[in-house]
């Protein structure tokens, strides 16, 4: 795989969360993966350790991806292999999420998200 | 299929995103392989209109 050099002047990224990466230069394998439970609620009391993953399906059901088979012969020829990025500005990277400056030569990333919202009424 | 490539300078001057999320990729170089997979659930039933009944103890 061709090596690359990256450059980049400036970069301005605020929040990188829950198994996200900024990468700067080259990578061979990334592998991601990220489980939440989103819950929101009117009152806005959460005890920590609540939850389990087991008890949503969301979390276990098979994700079907296209297999990686196709015969492809590939001719590079590098004349430079210089990256440069003038500016760089990212707000958020949340739940498995990458920002990659470089090559890389497999990525994998899955996330999995159960949301949930809970009303009191108010009586 | 066959794939030629030739490979320059890669040159780059302003990148402006809010959110990159739930395994999205924002990738500046080349690659051989990508794989990117998300599953969210929010079906009616994860509404839950009652009192304030904290979830299952996790493990």
């Amino acid at each position: 795989m061709l090596k690359r050099i990256s450059h980049v002047n400036s970069i301005d990224v605020t929040s990188i969360t829950f198994s996200s990466f900024l990468q700067i230069g080259d990578s061979k394998e990334i592998d991601a993966y990220s489980r939440a439970l989103a819950v929101q609620r009117e009152e806005t009391i959460f005890h920590g350790k609540e939850g389990r993953f087991k008890d949503y399906d969301v979390f276990s059901i098979p994700l079907f991806l296209p297999p990686l088979d196709e015969e492809i012969i590939s001719v590079t020829n590098n004349q430079k292999n210089h990256i440069h990025v003038g500016e760089l500005k990212i707000i958020g990277l949340s739940s498995s999420s990458i920002a990659h400056i470089g090559n890389n030569e497999r990525l994998y990333a899955e996330a999995r998200i159960k949301h949930i919202r809970h009303i009191t009424p108010n009586i | 299929m066959i794939f030629e490539v030739t490979n320059h300078d890669l040159c780059v001057g302003k990148i402006n995103i809010l959110g990159v999320s739930s395994s999205s990729l924002v990738l500046v170089g080349d690659t051989n392989s990508i794989q990117l997979v998300s599953a969210f659930d929010t079906p009616p039933e994860s509404l839950i209109i009652g009192p304030l009944v904290p979830l299952a103890p996790g493990g």
